[in-house]
């Protein structure tokens, strides 16, 4: 066994789901753990940080065994020095932001030369808020502080989970260059869990991919992206519009569920058979989404909806922008390209039909 | 109407101080356990604990009364430890009064102990504190409104406790005898003039009590989770 590497071996049933992992990770750079919601991914974070104690289960970190069952080892999670950042950061409410800095500092391993308090916090560009309450910081400042306190403890490991999953767009924009940063200035290793293919693609040297509790793939990110058909700015698990919708008479010739959205109507494959009068919820990928300037006529798709534009800004990939329409009231997004936007002389306040390629649904 | 003998306040005050502080030793951890449990005997446990918000008083007492008479192991221990008996002693009522305030102390602090405190738990971990250190730096500062509301609920409660008293202690002027028993001493014998100054001091001292805890957790508000 290399002296660098992350050591993983568990096996557990959860009420949901069972966990078979085994992986040796290098501990170097930055480890994306990528998989859609209860592939496992938190479960296996929180197995390397000693949350969780899989029988038979077994954890080495470079030369240090923290769980193994024969002969019996188990070092507790606060031995391990394993720096943890939940999705929402954490702060203790009950200090400030200096408070909750100084309680990591207080407590990081005097031996080895560390980023002093100063370049950490000049890192995190946190000068401003060491006085605030964690309660009056934004979701990304909360990010920051929760990075900023997990290097001051001098971690062997850091360990984010989803940092930027409960950020909305223009956060994550922010919050992003500060990963980078951490990741060029401070060199620890990372296993850095996330469902978003575009910040694996820019943040990570390699991904472990986890599907129902195993591991599905694991190389270089570009490799284990494309070998799953993922490519940034096509992300399979985001940037959906959902439309509240009420489901309508059936119509038995077509075998097509019809869902009322305003005064407009969608048709829908399905096998349910929902009663007239179901509310529906209708997730809509913005990919999905194409726009016309006049009703289109002899086209397959058969979900036209009357729309408006009330926006229109750049997407994450420079030949795309997002059309942000409303839809009796409702908010649909549509990515296009930007010479569509410019041929098509799309502007807010602009009468459009927005066709629909697909939708999911949830009752 | 000259003051009444005021010592019956002074033993109960003492009895609630003292009582308070051996639940708050006790509670503490026992409060700690069931909001980490994970063991199937927790309801046991929880169910138990809250006996003594339905059981009469006088049931408490009754079976702490046979529990503590020389016969037993507790009270024959405590008669060869001390030379004196457990029940009708000052000793015998803080056990009593400890027993019958255990809910008071346990449910605020075990509510207090979930939630976001689990959460920070294992934060303050993965910062490199012990489960100790964690304890003492993260999770009782998180608690405060708890504790506060713990140690006075218990506090309060003993002071007003009557049938528990009554059954363990018997009605002994100076060692046994509280407040509550005094006034039912005033009001059988008719001296409704003391019963009256007992009783208002009662009043006013648990009024007062209470209002400062309730002033204290508007300043002090609870950690909202945003």
């Amino acid at each position: 066994m290399s002296a660098s590497e992350l050591v993983i071996t568990a096996k557990q049933g959860f009420s949901d789901f069972e966990l078979d992992l085994n992986a040796a990770l290098p501990l170097q750079g930055v480890t994306a753990i990528f998989g859609p919601s209860g592939s496992g991914k938190t479960s296996l974070l929180n197995i390397v940080a000693g949350n969780l104690r899989p029988r038979g289960g077994r954890v080495v970190f470079g030369d240090e065994v923290w769980q193994q069952s024969d002969p019996g080892v188990w070092v507790p999670p606060h031995r391990r020095g394993v720096g943890l950042v939940f999705q929402d950061g954490q702060l203790f409410p009950h200090l400030s932001v200096r408070g909750n800095l100084d309680f990591a500092a207080k407590r990081a391993p005097d031996a080895g030369a560390g980023h002093a308090f100063r370049d950490i916090i000049a890192a995190m560009d946190l000068g401003d808020l060491l006085d605030r309450n964690p309660q009056t910081l934004s979701g990304g400042e909360k990010q920051r502080v929760a990075i900023a306190r997990s290097l001051l403890t001098r971690p062997k490991l850091l360990l984010l989970d989803e940092p930027l999953s409960a950020l909305d767009s223009a956060r994550k924009a922010e919050l992003l260059p500060f990963l980078e940063t951490l990741k060029s200035q401070f060199n620890i290793p990372t296993l850095y869990v996330s469902h978003d293919v575009d910040e694996v693609s820019r943040i990570a040297d390699r991904v472990l991919m986890l599907k129902a509790g195993k591991v599905a793939g694991f190389g270089p990110t570009d490799d284990v992206l494309s070998r799953f058909g993922l490519q940034a700015g096509r992300n399979p698990y985001e940037h959906t519009s959902t439309l509240l919708g009420i489901v309508d008479e059936p119509s038995p010739d077509t075998d097509l569920l019809a869902v009322r959205v305003g005064q407009g109507q969608i048709w829908l494959a399905s096998d349910l058979a929902l009663k007239p009068g179901t509310d529906i919820q209708l997730k809509i990928s913005a990919r999905d989404v194409s726009i016309a300037t006049v009703r289109p006529e002899q086209i397959s798709i058969q979900n036209m909806i009357e729309a408006e534009i009330v926006g229109i800004e750049q997407a994450k990939r420079p030949a795309f922008q997002t059309v942000a329409l409303s839809v009796y009231g409702q908010r649909l997004d549509a990515v296009i390209t930007r010479k569509a936007v410019s041929d098509l002389a799309l502007r807010p306040g602009g009468k459009v039909y927005a066709l629909i390629k697909s939708a999911t649904f949830h009752p | 109407m000259s003051l009444p003998d005021l010592s019956a306040l002074w033993l109960t005050l003492q009895l609630a101080l003292i009582t308070t502080l051996v639940l708050l030793i006790i509670g503490t951890p026992i409060a700690w356990w069931l909001a980490q449990t994970r063991s199937r005997m927790k309801p046991v446990f929880e169910a138990f604990i809250a006996l003594p918000l339905v059981l009469p008083p006088t049931v408490l007492g009754f079976y702490l009364l046979i529990a503590m008479s020389p016969d037993t192991w507790l009270g024959g221990f405590w008669v060869s430890v001390t030379g004196d008996t457990l029940s009708f002693s000052f000793a015998g009522l803080v056990i009593g009064s400890v027993i019958y305030s255990l809910p008071f102390m346990i449910q605020p602090l075990q509510t207090a102990f979930e939630g976001p405190v689990k959460q920070a738990m294992q934060t303050a971990a993965s910062l490199r504190a012990s489960p100790l250190d964690a304890f003492f730096s993260v999770a009782v500062p998180m608690s405060v409104r708890g504790f506060i509301t713990a140690i006075v609920l218990s506090f309060a409660h003993t002071l007003g406790e009557f049938g528990v008293v009554l059954m363990v202690g018997g009605n002994i002027p100076e060692r046994t005898r509280t407040i509550s028993i005094e006034i039912y001493e005033h009001v059988e014998t008719l001296n409704y003039g003391d019963a009256h100054a007992l009783s208002a001091i009662l009043l006013l001292v648990s009024f007062f009590t209470l209002l400062s805890v309730f002033m204290f957790n508007k300043r002090y508000p609870a950690h909202v989770r945003v």
